[in-house]
């Protein structure tokens, strides 16, 4: 019957799936829906041929299925394999592998809808291990086939499946990386291919990634043709896609690298959120919003690559990215803070606009907000926790917890100052036990000695009044309140009136045995307590229904103090209000009033009689505890009475002060905000220090050894040429390629000579336009003391249409000298008409350009006399210590014009001099940050073809030695 | 940092589509176990006084939405910003209305093989592919017209 339906005219709507379907539809009882599938299954394998069963079951290969079957019914069978795996909840797929021959068949169809079955069945079927097993050779066999094919749409079938199941097996990611990637790189590829295979290739990458980290030159190959796909900032479909593929790489492959797209990224972003280009997101309201999509992936990725500004040296914080992009940051929280309080007009776009405006504020502290963007962040969510929607209340809970641990004081201060209010009536009027959780998490945050009255009264308040039943939270808000009470209360008595208040609500048993354990140890500690608990306890044992806790702390408590309550209240009517309790608590609770008893008869012998009818009476309790307890108090109060021994008053002697340092209360916390209070026993009166919530952990640059990615570079063939050149000039050509000039011009102010500024032109001297221009300064060492720092002042921009220039600046700070071969290397990677290059050069930012000239320092020239004063005079101090001295022929430059105008364009004030032929006198001072300045002598006599260099310094050989290796490679 | 699995499940907890980018934790075979865990989870919630996100393991939390009598699920990781993939699961729904005009549990019943189409062009090795709802009606029309 089903064989029939092939005359349906429509190839994508096969009758006998949808009759199928309709059965399983009509059976109501799950054993027909069993029953029909069973029948389906067999009439499948029928229609498929058993032969290839049979073949296998005996291990020889499948043959290729009898090709009896039409395209279409093919189809039709395989589409209902399909099916069957969704309609059992996949409890059938082990069942449906005998279709894998003929989905492979099918896979090979050249009509359309026959390979996207094919396809869509296999990417159901795949997460199932023998799918991989039984036929993964042939799948991939096919798919290299589809991935070569020139027809777009078999390219994108096969990227499709391989972007759903390319996580699940890895010979996927060996045996198909390479095609996907060219699919990625091709100039030619149309749109969708590459979207489709730019997550295809991160499919394949998170299941395998050792193809690029394994090869250092594929990997910056790779990952540079992968950047230079967010070129097209008028076309942002192709960066949805491109941006997950960055952000796991900065992630997990190479974040250095990823470094360097900080500034185009921010460009982006703020294109982004203020409206610019055409990332914005059409709503079903027709209203315009920024790509939300878009700016999540970004901020993603930008909270990656930088740390937060308390992070160690090394890290990528705020102060190492230029003003511009800085300022293009900022700007984008400021937006998003706009765009999120402003109305919205449905629920889609409320959620589009918080989720940019949390987004965005989650990141902002990574900026170094000032104090008044962290409180306009804070008055904008707090805005937003009026919202009637629980999801919206939800996050921005959750944000201004982050806020505030992460910006610390000025946005807490701020929520103190203005929203206390709010966020008491919020606790009230919550139905969301999770919201209520984050909610009583913030308000301890905020908790101090100042405000943590109207706190505690605010939970207590949510105990008794609040709708909420939920025990768990209440048990966390009770250990919560005894916590904050502890430790922040200043005053003795409301510290007593709250705790007993707490105990007196506290109708569940769960944590509250802590509590009361808890606050009897406090006031046994501390005796200005004493007298003023027992007073209180009394009036709530007087009351009828009190709970458990209070009788508990009650019995512990007056047993131990009674006395402080004579004579107004005697140890007889303390007995009787027991007596009365006894009957309405637990047995824990009986057993501590037949100890309290013991005390009692203890301070009065008077009520001995009573004492020793109740325990008799409590012999015959059914609790064995209980009347063990009896039996052996009234064995002591005999045992006294016939031998006259004092043994009540040597068994019951006044509590010790507790010694336990730890409050057992924060045990229960776990990982709340709230920190350890240090040696809690001592009820301090003055207890008032704030304890500022732990940060969130910020994501940790995994790889940022910086020095290998120094000695990673691959210098460009002709690097020395510029480098010699900035050695002696202040200004020249750096660096020329066919697409490329580089200018350079180095500055120092003469008030600071160790700050270099060295400000790089690049002009586009190509036919073409130049993309995806990124440039990154790399210092040789970062932590751990460098002897130089850099800073990016401005970044070029990251295109260039022909002839065009831009400009980077970057500052270089001079700490300390160090050898010309640590020079920063400046990485240029760029891409030009389908031709993608990445230059390495090395900047010359050695010592010697710290040197001032006397005449920008204003200093008169050295005279010879000077010099030969100063240099015995050094000789004398340092002898050959302060000396290097060596004689080179490697070098170009030999005559005495030659060499005395280099040493001059390098900075050095040569002295003007007539008596010594071919010798070169010259003099400089060396600025550095951390060792100061000093001052260097050189003679350089030139003679026979060589150079005879000689140099004296303050500082000694070292830094002598330095200063002749910057002059030899100069004059070479 | 992506989507783990997207799914969508009925009232009664009866599956209508799946897609795994990652395998489940656990038992990589057997499916239907997490499968009801899940549904046992989203469909004991409050939907009205309860957020669209739960957490459903230490691996993984889920954001879900129900339209009509269909649960759409999304699992994603655990630091993820739940509410972008509300807007996935919106965009999603709102391709699949236009597509199949006013979209109902039957035709993502008998027309599943067109709702995998969709969901491809959307969502596929965890992340978004494309977010413009135009965009992917031109792609997903042109696609269902191939023969």
């Amino acid at each position: 019957m089903l064989a029939n339906n092939s005359s349906s005219s429509s190839h994508n709507s096969m009758r006998g799936l949808q009759l199928f379907i309709a059965d399983l539809r009509g059976s109501v009882h799950t054993e027909d829906r069993e029953k029909r599938v069973q029948a389906e299954l067999v009439n499948i394998r029928r229609q498929f041929g058993a032969g290839n069963d049979s073949e296998r079951a005996k291990g020889g290969i499948p043959s290729r299925p009898s090709s009896s079957l039409s395209g279409y019914q093919r189809k039709k069978y395989v589409a209902k394999l399909a099916y069957i795996l969704i309609a059992t909840n996949t409890t059938r797929t082990a069942d449906l592998m005998f279709g894998l021959d003929e989905c492979c068949e099918l896979m090979a169809s050249t009509v359309y809808s026959e390979k996207y079955i094919a396809y869509m069945t296999l990417e159901l079927l795949y997460y199932h291990p023998d799918v991989a097993q039984l036929a993964g050779d042939r799948i991939i066999q096919q798919l290299k086939l589809d991935l070569a094919s020139s027809t777009d749409n078999s390219v994108c079938l096969a990227l499709n499946f391989l972007a759903v199941v390319g996580k699940f097996n890895s010979v996927l990611t060996t045996e198909l990386i390479h095609e996907v990637f060219q699919v990625l790189r091709s100039p030619t590829s149309a749109q969708i291919l590459k979207k489709k295979s730019a997550l295809a290739f991160l499919a394949l990458l998170r299941n395998d990634s050792s193809i690029l980290t394994q090869d250092a030159r594929r990997k910056q190959l790779w990952i540079q043709r992968i950047m230079s796909l967010l070129d097209d900032t008028n076309d942002y479909r192709l960066m949805v896609s491109v941006l997950p593929l960055i952000e796991y790489i900065a992630h997990d492959v190479d974040g250095q690298a990823c470094i360097k797209l900080i500034p185009q990224l921010s460009d982006i972003l703020f294109n982004c959120v203020s409206g610019k280009g055409e990332a914005s997101h059409e709503l079903s309201s027709h209203e315009n919003i920024p790509n939300p999509w878009l700016v999540t992936k970004i901020v993603s990725i930008l909270n990656f690559l930088i740390s937060s500004p308390s992070s160690a040296e090394g890290e990528i914080t705020f102060s190492d990215i230029d003003q511009g992009t800085l300022g293009k940051l900022r700007s984008s929280v400021t937006k998003a803070i706009e765009i999120g309080t402003q109305s919205a007009v449905d629920a889609v776009a409320r959620t589009v606009k918080n989720t940019i405006l949390f987004s965005l504020i989650n990141f902002a502290s990574k900026l170094d907000p000032s104090t008044d963007a962290i409180i306009s962040s804070v008055t904008a969510l707090c805005s937003l926790l009026t919202s009637t929607e629980t999801n919206t209340r939800y996050l921005t809970l959750d944000c201004l917890i982050k806020l505030c641990s992460v910006s610390g004081k000025s946005a807490r201060d701020d929520v103190r100052a203005k929203h206390m209010e709010q966020l008491f009536s919020l606790l009230m009027m919550e139905r969301d036990t999770s919201i209520v959780r984050k909610l009583v998490n913030l308000l301890c945050t905020f908790t101090d000695s100042t405000n943590v009255k109207p706190i505690v009264n605010a939970l207590l308040r949510f105990m008794t009044d609040s709708r909420h039943s939920d025990h768990v939270i209440r048990t966390d808000i009770a250990v919560k309140i005894a916590i904050l009470t502890e430790k922040f209360a200043t005053d003795t008595t409301w510290y007593v009136v709250v705790s007993l208040q707490l105990l007196s609500i506290s109708t569940f048993s769960l944590g509250s045995s802590n509590i009361w354990q808890r606050i009897c140890q406090i006031v046994v500690n501390n005796k200005s307590l004493h007298k003023l608990t027992c007073q209180r306890l009394l009036e709530y044992l007087q009351q009828k229904n009190v709970s458990d806790a209070i009788v508990k702390a009650g019995a512990f408590i007056l047993g131990e103090f009674a006395e402080l309550l004579a004579p107004e209240t005697s140890c007889g009517e303390l007995f009787n209000l027991f007596t009365d309790k006894y009957f309405s608590v637990s047995n824990l609770c009986r057993a501590m009033i037949l100890t309290t008893m013991m005390k009692l008869y203890n301070r009065d012998a008077q009520i001995g009689s009573a004492v020793i009818k109740f325990y008799q009476l409590e012999l015959n309790s059914l609790d064995v505890e209980l009347q063990t307890r009896s039996y052996e108090y009234l064995k002591i109060i005999q045992l006294e009475k016939i031998s006259g021994l004092q043994l009540t008053a040597s068994l019951f002697e006044p509590m010790p002060p507790f010694s336990s340092n730890k409050n057992p209360l924060l045990d229960r916390l776990g990982s709340s905000a709230l920190s350890t209070s240090e040696s809690t026993s001592d009820f301090s009166a003055a207890n008032s220090t704030s304890t500022a919530p732990t940060p969130p952990p910020t994501r940790k640059n995994k790889n940022l050894s910086r020095n290998l990615k120094y000695d990673d570079q691959q210098l460009a063939a002709s690097w020395q040429d510029g480098f010699r050149r900035m050695l002696k000039h202040k200004q020249g050509v750096f660096y020329v390629s066919h697409f490329v000039k580089i200018l350079y011009r180095l500055t120092v102010a003469p008030a600071q000579p160790e700050l270099l500024e060295v400000a790089l032109t690049y002009i586009n001297v190509s036919d073409q336009p130049i993309t995806s221009l990124l440039t990154e300064i790399i210092p040789c060492k970062t932590g751990n003391n460098p002897p130089y720092i850099t800073k990016v002042i401005n970044v070029p921009h990251s295109s260039l249409s022909k002839g065009e220039r831009t400009t980077h600046r970057t500052e270089i700070l001079t700490r300390r000298a160090s050898p010309l071969d640590q020079s920063p290397i400046l990485n240029v990677s760029l891409k030009c008409g389908g031709h993608i290059s990445s230059i390495s050069l090395k900047v010359a930012a050695g010592i010697s350009n710290t040197i001032l000239t006397s005449q920008a320092a204003n200093k008169p020239q050295v005279s010879l006399s000077q010099f030969v004063q100063r240099w015995k005079a050094l000789s004398d101090a340092l002898g050959k210590n302060g000396e290097c001295h060596i004689k080179t022929r490697a070098v170009s430059m030999r005559s005495f014009e030659q060499v005395s105008g280099c040493i001059q364009k390098m900075g050095f004030d040569v002295i003007d001099q007539a008596m010594v032929g071919d010798t070169v006198f010259a003099a400089g001072i060396i600025h550095t940050k951390n060792d100061g300045n000093s001052g260097c002598l050189l003679k350089l006599r030139c003679q026979d073809k060589e150079v005879d260099i000689t140099c004296k310094s303050t500082q000694g050989s070292q830094l002598s030695g330095l200063i002749v290796e910057s002059v030899c490679e100069a004059l070479i | 940092m992506a989507i783990k699995f997207i799914m969508c499940l009925n009232k009664q907890g009866a599956l209508r589509l799946i897609r795994l980018f990652e395998p489940f934790s656990g038992d990589a075979v057997n499916h239907q176990s997490t499968i009801a865990q899940i549904y046992k989870l989203i469909s004991s919630r409050d939907h009205r006084h309860q957020s669209n996100f739960v957490e459903f393991s230490d691996s993984t939390k889920l954001v879900y939405k129900r339209y009509a009598g269909l649960y759409f699920v999304l699992g994603v990781e655990p630091e993820d910003e739940e509410l972008i993939y509300l807007s996935h699961i919106h965009l999603f729904v709102e391709v699949l209305d236009a597509f199949f005009g006013n979209v109902c549990e039957l035709d993502l019943v008998f027309n599943f093989q067109k709702a995998y189409m969709i969901l491809d062009e959307i969502l596929i090795g965890g992340e978004i592919q494309e977010t413009s709802k135009e965009v992917l009606l031109e792609r997903v029309n042109y696609l269902d017209r191939l023969s």
